[in-house]
């Protein structure tokens, strides 16, 4: 027999309904197809609302202070060739000062000479913690590159696949979670050695958990949205579909403990440092200028205390995690506020 | 349901996809699976420029059907075959068509054929990647299909947008600039920039307003005009479908139901499930009050999916035994009694249900009684018996005298505590034909297909006597029918003995 075509079949006739009329109404809501007319991605509005949050702007400047500070400490030459040739420091942040100039000794107070102070080897204080940011703030930003990098990889691939994949996965993060931070991180740099790739290393190795979780349960929840099946039914590739569809729309959370992140590196670092596992004893950075000065915290040599050998590489320190801290705060708040507002745009 | 001079483009065979329901690794290490049956054995064939609509309530399984055909999930069992396409000739003519198996090819092939089949999703707002702009949208299949880039994919996108009434300068906008019905049109025009073949649309207009509704499905029907599509329509009521679709699956857990010709599933024979979702429909009458048959709750799990008919939960039409001459209604609600006993633990929920709950089955107690829990050991037998039979909308005396005789009992022994016993006694005393046999498919003519005992030979005879009975209020004997036939006494008998 033919096939048989159902009589009733037809487009759909609308009676009763002016769709004129409606068209024609008053607006109901300001909303019009034309009024976004340059259209704003998210990163553009979410960077609108951090801009008008004024405690992350300052924290935003005091990093990029400290990290301008830091290259423009000491010229920096690449093979030879000097690609960074202002030097801000007076002096050379390793320079044993009274060797060259008797006048300058050890634990000298703060003068015009010497802005901070010397330090117990007598070296130019104020020169050794513009240069210390290198160490500090390169170490805290390399490894949350490292870390968030490999951690969304891990956990993108563990959430997506799941099942056995996904429970193998994350026993191994859940191992990992096992080990307090610092004590892990400790440990491996003990074994490993002092140093700056190093330290590098060991905060990578127990730091990539945490985004791998974190991703895991971001990917778990954006792989729920059609636009994934939708992709896939596309005939796109897993990757594409990881990378193109669900990592991008698991950003913001990771943004924001990326930030937060760089300072626990730092402190991190820091604590190493003062416990005698991190750079080379001598080293400028900040935690093992602490180190070094460690003595002065209960008795100075002539029985006063040198303040100003702990206080300022100290307050570096602070600075840098609380600046961090504020913007992983501001960060945090710009994305959240879009995800409220976001929800309600379109209508039906 | 064969069409010789036609092959199916798309044709599935014994479709199966079950889940697991075990929460974790150590579950299934101890085989402690479960399967939530969410398709189970479908058949289905789509032919070349045809809407074939799949209809049921929410839960049972069309949506998994849907993405099962292409795909998008694994199939637990069975084959999808597609003819596809080898050589396409320019011009008019038909193309050389091969058989391929879905379930079989490799992954890269299927990424392939994604081509010929598309999908359209129900919701609007999570089917579009709120980061990705329109023109990114749309031209994500070109790009991975490398069907065109540069200028080309521009002008591409723009003639996309611009088939399916949206406006080429919306390319540079984001998915959420834009309303329900023009992100549908978004996610038309996705499905159709590969040039498809088939597209599969998920309830592409149950999260839309009614009178965009109507835009999406002309919309869809000129499309289908324009490229000579073939649809499979998923919906869940039998109205949207009405109007797009050249046959009706109707789908009950996981299983077809009945499947026709829009004009065979809107008139009789009906299925008894169909004829309740017809029923639903509304008129655009203001005097309309409804024929509905209203269906007693919700779908079944299909987790453990009732054995036999897997509608004789809720069907009107439920066949009886043999031995008892009940009306139908009664004989409904002796059925809802008896599984009601077999869910529950205590005595108090065949009663307290009835509290909570007094509309639940179109029965209420008296005023003043839903107030508290009744606890059965303090009241009467008499009261109690009307308490159970009121719940379940019994009369006083069941005219069958053996039905009333084992109802009675059963009430008496609740009455006692004793729940085991009432059970078995309900149970062995009243078994419906529809709870031990799966229906078969039975062919109603060359497009139709049934899936229900009363249009079996066998139970053919009940199903008329029944009828007569409904219709004239009395009725005798065994069924002359013209679809009767002389073997029915036969699983009759063996029921009985249970
Ligand atoms: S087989 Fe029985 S329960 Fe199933 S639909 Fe037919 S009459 Fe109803």
């Amino acid at each position: 027999m033919t096939r048989k075509i159902s009589a009733e079949r037809g487009r759909i006739q609308i009676s009763g309904f002016d769709a004129e009329k409606v068209e024609q109404r008053e607006p109901l809501s300001d909303w019009t197809e034309e009024s976004g007319d340059e259209t704003q991605t998210r990163w553009q509005r979410g960077w609108e609302r951090f801009k008008r949050n004024r405690t992350a702007l300052i924290g935003l400047a005091v990093v990029a202070f400290l990290s301008l500070v830091a290259i423009f400490a000491r010229p920096i030459s690449v093979m030879g060739t000097t690609v960074q040739p202002f030097s801000l420091a007076p002096y050379d942040p390793a320079a044993i000062l009274y060797l060259q100039d008797p006048s300058i000794g050890v634990y000298d107070p703060p003068s015009s000479t010497n802005w901070m102070g010397t330090d117990a080897s007598g070296r130019d204080l104020f020169s050794r913690l513009l240069y210390g940011g290198r160490y500090s703030i390169s170490i805290g930003f390399i490894v949350v590159v490292i870390t968030a990098s490999f951690g969304t990889i891990y956990g993108a691939v563990s959430g997506y696949y799941g099942g056995w994949t996904d429970e193998i996965m994350m026993r191994i993060v859940d191992t990992i979670f096992a080990f307090p931070f610092l004590v892990m991180a400790l440990v491996i740099v003990a074994m490993l050695g002092g140093g700056y790739w190093q330290l590098v290393l060991a905060f990578s190795l127990v730091g990539w958990a945490s985004y791998a979780r974190l991703i895991r349960g971001e990917v778990l929840k954006v792989k729920e949205n059609e636009y994934v099946m939708a992709a896939k039914a596309l005939g796109a590739r897993d990757k594409s579909v990881i990378f193109r569809h669900i990592v991008p729309n698991a950003m913001p959370p990771l943004l924001v403990v990326a930030s937060l992140n760089v300072g626990t590196v730092v402190i991190g670092v820091a604590a190493l440092g003062f416990l005698g596992f991190g750079m080379p004893p001598g080293s400028a950075e900040w935690g093992t200028m602490l180190d070094q000065t460690r003595e002065t915290l209960i008795q100075g040599p002539d029985g006063t205390i040198p303040w100003w050998a702990t206080v300022f590489p100290g307050m570096a320190i602070f600075m840098f995690v609380m600046a961090m801290n504020m913007i992983g705060d501001g960060i945090n708040d710009a994305l959240d506020a879009q995800e409220t507002g976001a929800g309600q745009q379109g209508g039906a | 349901m064969t069409r010789p001079n036609e092959t199916p483009l798309l044709r599935a065979e014994n479709l199966e996809k079950y889940y697991d329901s075990s929460s974790g690794v150590i579950d299934s290490i101890l085989g402690r699976t479960q399967w939530v049956k969410a398709v189970d054995g479908v058949d289905l064939e789509l032919y070349e420029g045809e809407t074939l609509g799949v209809v049921g309530e929410s839960g049972c399984g069309k949506s998994t059907l849907g993405q099962t055909l292409l795909r998008l999930i694994e199939p637990t069992d069975g084959s999808v075959y597609y003819q596809e396409a080898v050589d396409r000739r320019e011009g008019p003519g038909q193309p050389d068509r091969e058989e391929v198996d879905l379930t079989e090819i490799s992954s890269s092939r299927l990424r392939d054929l994604r081509t010929d089949l598309q999908y359209i999703f129900q919701d609007p707002f999570s089917s579009l990647n709120p980061r990705l702009t329109v023109g990114d949208i749309i031209g994500e299949p070109l790009d991975i299909h490398d069907i065109a880039s540069g200028q080309e994919r521009t002008e591409r996108i723009y003639d996309l947008l611009e088939t399916v009434g949206l406006n080429a300068s919306h390319a540079h906008r984001y998915p959420h600039e834009f309303s329900g019905g023009q992100r549908q049109r978004i996610g038309i025009a996705r499905a159709l920039a590969v040039d498809p073949e088939i597209i599969i649309c998920d309830e592409p207009v149950s999260a839309l307003d009614v009178s965009v509704q109507a835009q999406i499905l002309n919309l869809l029907e000129d499309l289908q005009e324009e490229f000579g599509l073939s649809y499979i329509f998923i919906a869940h009521d039998l109205s949207v479908v009405e109007h797009i679709s050249d046959r009706i699956a109707v789908m009950y857990l996981g299983e077809f139901a009945e499947v026709g010709t829009t004009e065979e599933i809107f008139s009789p024979p009906y299925h008894p499930y169909t004829e309740a979702l017809l029923s639903a429909i509304p008129e655009p009458d203001p005097l309309w009050e409804g024929d509905q048959i209203l269906l007693p709750g919700t779908v079944p799990s299909p987790l453990n999916p009732p054995s036999g008919c897997r509608f004789h939960t809720r069907c009107p039409r439920i066949i009886q035994p043999e031995e008892y001459d009940l009306e139908q209604d009664v004989w409904r609600s002796i059925v809802d009694f008896k599984l009601r006993l077999q869910e529950t633990e205590n005595v108090e929920s065949v009663t307290a249900i009835a509290e909570e709950n007094g509309s639940g089955n179109g029965a209420g107690l008296e005023e003043g009684e839903d107030a508290e829990r009744i606890d059965p050991t303090t009241i009467s037998g008499s009261e109690f018996d009307d308490l159970v039979r009121s719940e379940f909308d019994l009369p006083d005396t069941v005219s069958d005298r053996e039905a009333e005789l084992v109802l009675s009992q059963t009430i008496d022994e609740l009455h006692a505590g004793n729940i085991e016993d009432a059970r078995q006694r309900m149970n062995s005393a009243f078994v419906s034909p529809c709870e031990k046999f799966s229906p078969d498919r039975i062919p109603m003519g060359d497009t139709h297909e049934i899936s229900c005992l009363l249009y079996d030979e066998e139970f053919a005879d009940r199903g008329e006597r029944r009828d007569r009975r409904l219709g004239t209020g009395t009725g005798t004997g065994t069924g002359t029918g013209s679809r009767g036939s002389g073997s029915s006494d036969e699983p009759g008998d063996a029921i009985a003995d249970d």
